[in-house]
């Protein structure tokens, strides 16, 4: 039987981190940690998880970029502009200014403007760093699709970044 | 150009990626997860229900907009009932309760244009605008953005396409296409692909509603785990005396968070 109270434990931290990171608000971020868990639940029920950590970031970042989808459609972002900054820990890096920040709201809405699997899959690589192998275990495609929309989802983001700089 | 290109990116993403939030996540919702958690394992049933509330909630929003289905029926031309009679029953529906046929926790009424939900020992008030959470005491808890607030209140988009396309993010294309699969004296049986939200654990959906009233009488939410019963959603029109703790939310205006 799945100790689930010791996946919470070991993994809740990282679910919530992805949500927060991507959502900015605590309702959301608390909805989207409770159906990654749900998820994660019922998947166990019809095969074995070997990657716990990978499948329940994959699904907190589905579902996140449902709501992000969702507010695109609705018009009515939230930002991380509003979240408390006592919340939100940056790097100390000098570059870190008003335009990286803009460029991150960019980025979140960008993610909005792709195919959902592409997204998902940035996501996962590049902001939650899973390997290309644990990817394609987590969504169930082979590595070199993987990177294929990897770089598909470079391309499109670098775009839609630039078009946001002009 | 491509290396700007690649910075750009690079740095967007540097910058979301070294967002970290510092607050370790709430005890409230570690608790509900770690409970719901625990209840699954040894009952087969209601965690679905409890996290994915949407189902409920699409279900009322489809009569909150209750105009889409009509959108729908009048495009079949299923039944002899005119259009014009129709559009009068449409006119005067303001009051719709829906609630799960196997679950007695979770129901959810349309009243006026404002949409209460019951989840054990919540309530959620969303009147298009906001969506309000509260206690059985009528505590307000939190507030965020609607969910289906454009459903309702959205101006110069046909309810149908905000409701097959903003609330079951379905294509208007597929669902104009589809036609009953049955059709009786009494009833009409429509069935849809499972919405995306409940994509990953349903597999269809089916919609019987009232051939004369174009009513839908009751929606059937099929699971793909074949050991997992259907939701079934039963709907009445009869304006009918409501539990305490939604008069109470419904009398008041919000107040602040406690």
């Amino acid at each position: 039987m799945i100790d689930w109270n010791a996946i919470l434990g070991e993994h809740s931290r990282a679910v919530w981190n992805t949500a927060y990171r991507l959502l900015g608000n605590d309702a959301d971020a608390s909805d989207c940690f409770q159906e990654a868990f749900a998820g994660a639940l019922a998947f166990s029920k019809k095969q074995n998880i070997k990657n716990f950590r990978a499948l329940l970031l994959r699904l907190t970042t589905c579902r996140a970029m449902d709501v992000l989808r969702q507010r695109r459609r609705k018009i009515t972002p939230i930002s991380f502009e509003r979240m408390p900054d006592a919340e939100i820990q940056t790097t100390d890096n000098p570059v870190s200014s008003a335009q990286n920040k803009e460029l991150a709201e960019s980025l979140l809405d960008g993610f909005s403007k792709l195919e959902p699997v592409e997204a998902e899959i940035f996501c996962l690589k590049h902001l939650d760093n899973l390997s290309i192998a644990e990817i394609a275990q987590a969504v169930g495609l082979k590595e070199n699709h993987i990177g294929v929309i990897i770089h598909r989802a470079k391309n499109k983001l670098k775009a839609l970044l630039q078009n946001t700089q002009i | 150009m491509e290396n700007n290109d690649n910075d750009i990116l690079n740095r967007a993403v540097d910058e979301l990626k070294n967002r970290t939030v510092n607050r370790d996540v709430p005890d409230d919702v570690l608790k509900k997860t770690a409970s719901l958690l625990k209840a699954s394992q040894t009952q087969e049933t209601s965690m679905f229900r409890r996290l994915f509330q949407p189902s409920l909630a699409a279900a009322i929003v489809l009569i909150a907009a209750s105009a889409a289905i009509y959108f729908v029926l009048e495009k079949f031309d299923a039944g002899s009932v005119a259009w014009a009679e129709v559009k009068n029953c449409l006119q005067q529906i303001n009051f719709a309760h829906c609630y799960s046929a196997q679950e007695s926790d979770t129901e959810a009424w349309y009243i006026d244009g404002v949409i209460y939900f019951r989840d054990n020992d919540r309530i959620t008030k969303d009147d298009g605008k906001a969506k309000f959470t509260y206690d059985l005491s009528g505590n307000l808890l939190h507030e965020k953005a609607s969910d289906i607030g454009d459903t309702i209140i959205h101006e110069g988009t046909a309810l149908f396409d905000i409701v097959t396309q903003g609330v079951f993010e379905y294509d208007s294309n597929d669902i104009l296409r589809k036609a009953p699969v049955y059709v009786s004296e009494d009833l009409l049986i429509y069935k849809f692909d499972a919405p995306k939200s409940m994509r990953d654990w349903a597999s269809g959906l089916t919609i019987t509603a009232g051939r004369q009233s174009k009513l839908p009488v009751y929606i059937k939410i099929a699971s793909k785990n074949p050991s997992r019963r259907a939701d079934i959603y039963i709907f009445d029109y009869e304006p009918q005396e409501l539990p305490d703790a939604i008069k109470q939310i419904s009398a008041k205006q919000p107040e602040n968070i406690k």
